[in-house]
């Protein structure tokens, strides 16, 4: 002690000069700290954004590719079902000529009736 | 001679049969037979062929609608939905940004508040009083 008080009374100035460059440097560290953690949160707040912004994108490409899935499905099934109505109406149709052939054979007073309801044409002797 | 033509031309004209007001007029010809009026004959067959098509048409014709009225529908229904998709995603990822820049700006305040409390000249000026204080302080009473 006796020996500190005398050394302390005589390099007071350079010890306040030395506390006060130790307090000024850890203003500037904290600062410092303040300016990195600022840094951080902006790099981890774009990486969450362009983590979800990704994954929005994602999900939105995957729904349109099921929703064109359910749309080709659908035209698939409706085109099969026209084709088979247009298959079944070729037979029937043919069966029908077989039929009005048969008539002008069998009864051709039913077909003379028949062209004329269906054509209004006149029949003459 | 000219004028024996125009003459027999307007007897033609007066003489000619009154127009027919019917939609047609047919005959069913056995083989062999002769028509009673200027026909394009047809055979049994093709006659039947005729027959068919009339009474299939409309039903034809209204299955092609139908058809072509789901197509057409399901085509719209895939724009709509797409439409409705981006305006889904775009809310969702229109969210994203406003919530993680909230996220952000949250933590950029709670930073500078942490800042704030921290006056720098009012720090270094206490830090020169400190230690001129220390300093006088120390000298004064290693003096006595």
């Amino acid at each position: 002690m006796e020996t500190l008080l005398p050394f302390l009374g005589k390099h007071w100035k350079e010890i306040a000069i030395a506390s006060l460059l130790f307090v000024v440097s850890f203003f500037w560290w904290q600062d410092h700290k303040g300016l990195v953690n600022a840094y951080d949160a902006s790099v981890e707040s774009f990486e969450t954004r362009i983590k979800d912004l990704k994954e929005s994108y994602k999900r939105e490409t995957e729904r349109k590719q099921e929703a064109l899935e359910e749309y080709k499905e659908k035209v698939e099934s409706l085109e099969t079902e026209y084709s088979e109505y247009k298959s079944t109406i070729v037979e029937v149709k043919s069966d029908r000529i077989k039929e009005l052939v048969r008539l002008r054979m069998e009864n051709p007073r039913q077909l003379i009736a028949e062209i004329e309801e269906k054509f209004h044409f006149e029949y003459i002797e | 001679m000219s004028i024996l033509n125009k003459i027999l031309f307007l007897v033609c004209l007066l003489c000619a049969p009154t127009a027919q007001a019917s939609e047609g007029r047919f005959t069913l010809v056995p083989q062999a037979g002769i028509v009673p009026f200027e026909a394009t004959c047809f055979d049994t067959e093709a006659t039947a062929k005729l027959l068919t098509w009339k009474e299939y048409l409309e039903q034809e014709l209204n299955q092609k609608c139908l058809y072509e009225k789901r197509s057409m529908s399901l085509d719209y229904k895939l724009v709509i939905e797409n439409i409705e998709i981006t305006l889904d995603e775009t809310r969702a990822r229109t969210q994203i940004e406003i919530d993680t820049r909230d996220k952000e700006l949250e933590e950029l305040r709670n930073i500078i508040k942490k800042n704030k409390k921290l006056n720098i000249p009012v720090v270094i000026a206490s830090a020169a009083a400190i230690g001129f204080g220390v300093g006088f302080g120390t000298y004064h009473i290693a003096s006595k």
